[in-house]
């Protein structure tokens, strides 16, 4: 899902600096270790709810209890509208959810509102996709 | 049509609507019912399937000719490349995925206790094609995206409501 995705946020002309990917929750949060160590910061979150070894939800409080890349907006994508860790992950601080099938708007749409700066950080620049 | 057992016309319809509304919605493509298809749309080249268990037991099996594949992970990708295997694999089971769980989430019985499994990739046919102990209701279909066959299996413990 990782390439079609960056495909399709590519393709609406989103203007992606760089994308980091990680095929499940723990290598999301070695990532995000990872860009901590470097100060290297990140945008944008978008976390697939079913990922083997690690799923979205327990990546997204393990993410949390490291406290890693806080504040940065949580995009949850799901196959399975009806998965009860959909409504959790969204109780536990994901700011949004987008489910599959999707239409480029539609993913347009959710991402440009979280990429949203509300007080940007002059030095925030990049996006990362666990 | 080709249902193995299912004759159910309401099982057929959903699943139709199901993998419609797939590649409708992600592709802005259309993919029709193959009527009768010819037994070369059965060769397998690459299979995912996913389990769905809990208060519902299913399997959802696609199985694609490479040709095929190829052609759908082009679409998902937005170009035409010479992808390599693992991305077609991640296509496949990303399609699944989604037939899966837009099958579950139209279902009247309570599908929010069941869970869907990540997707089995296997080349070639799928080594265990046999569904969970018990899917007595079964429906195989066969559709074809760009003029390229592929098939959609289902396998349902019941009794379950659509």
């Amino acid at each position: 899902m990782r390439r079609i995705l960056e495909s399709a946020l590519r393709h609406v002309n989103l203007d992606l600096a760089e994308v980091l990917h990680a095929a499940n929750g723990v290598e999301g949060l070695a990532a995000l270790e990872e860009s901590a160590t470097e100060n290297q910061p990140l945008n944008l979150i978008l976390c697939d709810v079913h990922m083997p070894v690690m799923n979205g939800l327990d990546f997204l409080l393990e993410k949390q209890r490291r406290n890693l890349a806080p504040g940065v907006p949580l995009l949850m994508i799901t196959a399975d509208a009806t998965d009860p860790q959909v409504l959790q992950a969204v109780g536990a601080g994901a700011h949004g959810t987008i489910s599959k099938p999707f239409t480029l708007e539609r993913i347009k749409t959710c991402v440009e509102s979280l990429l949203t700066p509300v007080a940007p950080a002059p030095s925030d620049m990049g996006d990362a996709q666990p | 049509m080709m249902a193995d057992h299912c004759t159910d016309t309401r099982w057929i319809e959903q699943l139709d609507g199901v993998v419609a509304d797939v590649f409708n919605i992600m592709l802005q493509q259309s993919c029709e019912v193959v009527e009768d298809p010819p037994a070369a749309a059965a060769e397998i080249d690459i299979a995912a399937k996913i389990l769905l268990s809990g208060t519902i037991d299913a399997q959802c099996l696609v199985e694609f000719p490479q040709a095929t594949a190829k052609k759908l992970t082009d679409a998902l990708l937005g170009s035409q490349d010479d992808w390599d295997d693992a991305l077609i694999e991640d296509a496949i089971g990303e399609l699944c995925n989604m037939i899966a769980g837009g099958w579950k989430s139209k279902l009247r019985t309570a599908a929010s206790t069941s869970g869907l499994s990540v997707p089995e990739i296997s080349r070639a046919r799928a080594p265990d094609r046999n569904p969970p102990h018990g899917c007595s209701l079964r429906m195989s279909r066969t559709y074809a995206f760009r003029n390229s066959p592929f098939t959609v299996s289902l396998a349902i413990r019941e009794p379950i409501d659509i």
